[in-house]
């Protein structure tokens, strides 16, 4: 059956190709657009309600005092804080790709995002080690660093000798049971980054991250965290990870809906295209059909020879796609990750494209099956 | 050259068709008629016809064009269905078979052998030969060493790679016959297996035909229309307007 199949399929070399290429790019796109909208929307999976950021509402992207954060801590419901300066910059041997980099209160971090668990090696080496960093699995990965590796950041935070460049150490590895684009932080001492810096830059933070005791709870609690700093200079914005998260996709407009849309007219457009060639390809091979019916193949073989036709070139041409559209994203990620952190071609996506490949396939064989089973066969030998 | 080829194929060879004109008819046709709707018109193309065609028997039908004689054949393989009467081919019924049972029987006993030759263009003449035996539970091996087998028989042992493009014209009916006899059965039904070549290539075709009848004891049914053919045949059986006779009508 595969020699048949091969044969169908080799029989109008140049068809096939264009249809096979139409296919390829089809689904490139389908997995860049997939992409894209992870890259949105994905940003929501793993964040937590029992999470909270503290931001500079004065100056946005400005930095708070970090004794903002042992006020934070006293507030009723807060279990624990991280007072974050984040360190923007890329890593010496990728200068394309960005790095995120936090200098934390030495783990104190990882109490807060329960789902990040350094082992304890890991964490002990860390907190004798004040040029030492853990980093998240995905970008250790990515970067291709291991344990005990030197890592060099380029930034445009200053030191107090004028360099940009930060040289810390890697510790270990976090585990972390969250999607791979929260897997991407290096964390640092803020003690080590802070002495390193100006006196005018010293004791400041960007972020501040909570954890509270209830979820359902998160907008008391953040609002009572702004009025403690309703009086001081610089007002703080508090919110919820999931409400932070749900405001900056609302920014991107309905992405899902107009992925849907592009995804569905390039794939009716697709379909369209794999039924004229499957459909000409049976017409043209019904004299063919009739005389494998003459040799003695049921009908039934003949709907597998003519699905199994469609199957090897969807999957096929889907496969390729899928592939090549996953290099693509590779390719894209450094000008995207700042933006969409959650950029990243899922399994789910993958699996998607197969079964609408499959689906194509089902639909674009069954076109031309009435006319190839309701051949008369001693007439199409006749040549009738 | 086909004289040796043809002990190879041996291996394929079962007990039935080595008996020759055994008695009892091979295929019987028992008032037999068809008729074709063709509009508000009918054509009965085929008149109640009777027929005993013995085993090992190599049987020439000829007749003018428009006279019945391939419905006749169709009916005799099972690729048609007679409108009224009997076809019994070894004892069985076939007018009474499903379409999957006719299937499944022409493969295993009826080899066609068609005058345009009905290869697949995009397969190798070993693929083409392959072609029945992908009905069988056969490995790739044995199916590649039939294969090879049936197309020695034909005398193309060193064309198996050669698409029928490739191909003389009756070089593509040696492997139309090569798959013909891949699944070794009884009965051999040709439909004009001449009547696209020369009279030379003709001639070679027509003696592998009364080859695999005097030799391999195949029963082989011919339509003509050429006498020169119909010579090579046993007997002559001639249709006019759905009727045969043992004389051509005058």
């Amino acid at each position: 059956m595969f020699s048949l199949i091969w044969g169908a399929l080799g029989r109008r070399k140049a068809r096939t190709v264009f249809t096979f290429l139409s296919i390829v790019a089809a689904f490139m796109l389908f997995s860049v657009l997939a992409t894209i909208r992870q890259g949105v929307v994905g940003q929501l999976g793993g964040v937590s309600a029992s999470s909270l950021n503290t931001y500079n509402r004065t100056v946005q992207g400005g930095l708070m005092p970090l004794d903002y954060a042992n006020r934070i801590a006293r507030v009723p419901g807060v279990v624990a804080v991280s007072a974050l300066r984040e360190i923007p910059g890329t890593y010496v041997r990728t200068p394309a790709q960005p790095v995120t980099v936090f200098a934390a209160q030495s783990e104190s971090i990882f109490n807060v995002f329960a789902d990040y668990r350094p082992s304890p090696v890991a964490l002990r080496a860390f907190r004798n080690d004040p040029q030492g960093a853990i980093a998240g699995p995905a970008l250790a990965r990515r970067m291709g660093w291991k344990t005990g590796d030197d890592i060099t950041i380029h930034s445009d935070l200053l030191r107090q000798d004028g360099r940009g460049t930060w040289q810390f150490r890697l510790d270990g590895i976090y585990a972390a049971r969250v999607p791979s684009h929260y897997q991407s932080f290096l964390v640092v001492h803020y003690g080590h980054v802070n002495a390193a810096l100006p006196a005018v830059q010293r004791n400041q933070v960007s972020q501040i991250v909570e954890r509270i005791n209830d979820p359902r709870r998160s907008a008391e609690i953040s609002r009572a965290i702004d009025t403690l700093f309703a009086a001081d200079p610089v007002h703080t914005l508090t919110q919820s990870q999931e409400a932070e998260m749900m405001a900056k996709i609302r920014q991107f407009g309905n992405v899902s809906l107009l992925v849907l849309a592009v995804g569905a007219t390039v794939f009716f457009t697709l379909l369209l295209i794999v039924c004229n060639t499957l459909y000409q390809s049976a017409q043209e091979r019904l004299t063919e059909f009739a005389v494998l019916r003459a040799l003695g193949f049921r009908s039934r073989r003949l709907v597998w020879l003519l699905l199994g036709e469609a199957l090897a070139l969807n999957l096929s041409g889907a496969a390729a796609g899928l592939l090549g559209g996953y290099w693509l994203t590779q390719l894209m990620y450094a000008a995207v990750a700042s933006v969409l952190w959650a950029f990243d071609l899922t399994l789910t996506a993958v699996f998607t494209g197969l079964i609408i490949a499959l689906v194509i396939s089902l639909v674009a064989a069954g076109i031309p099956l009435p006319r190839m089973l309701g051949i008369r066969v001693p007439e199409m030998l006749r040549g009738v | 050259m086909h004289r040796s080829a043809m002990r190879n194929l041996s291996s394929i060879r079962t007990p039935r068709n080595v008996q020759a004109l055994a008695a009892g008819p091979l295929l019987s046709l028992r008032r037999v008629t068809k008729i074709y709707k063709r509009g508000s018109e009918t054509v009965e193309v085929l008149q109640a016809l009777n027929l005993d065609i013995p085993r090992g028997d190599f049987l020439a039908l000829m007749g003018p064009s428009g006279s019945g004689k391939t419905t006749l054949m169709n009916i005799l393989g099972g690729i048609d269905r007679p409108t009224a009467g009997e076809v019994i081919v070894d004892g069985q019924r076939i007018h009474e078979f499903s379409d999957n049972a006719l299937a499944d029987w022409r493969a295993s006993h009826v080899g066609f052998v068609f005058q345009l030759y009905h290869l697949l263009p995009a397969l190798s003449a070993e693929q083409n030969v392959t072609l029945p035996l992908i009905l069988k539970d056969l490995g790739m091996r044995e199916r590649q060493q039939r294969a090879r087998a049936a197309l020695a028989v034909v005398g193309l042992e060193a064309h198996l790679k050669y698409r029928p493009a490739e191909l003389s014209g009756g070089q593509q009916q040696r492997v139309g016959i090569a798959r013909a006899i891949v699944m070794d059965p009884p009965i051999l039904l040709c439909d004009e297996p001449t009547g696209d070549l020369d009279r030379r290539t003709g001639d070679g075709i027509l003696e592998l035909l009364q080859l695999l009848n005097s030799e391999h004891g195949k029963t082989v049914v011919m339509v003509t229309h050429d006498p020169h053919a119909a010579a090579r045949a046993r007997r002559t059986l001639f249709m006019t307007k759905g009727v045969l006779s043992q004389e051509p009508e005058a």
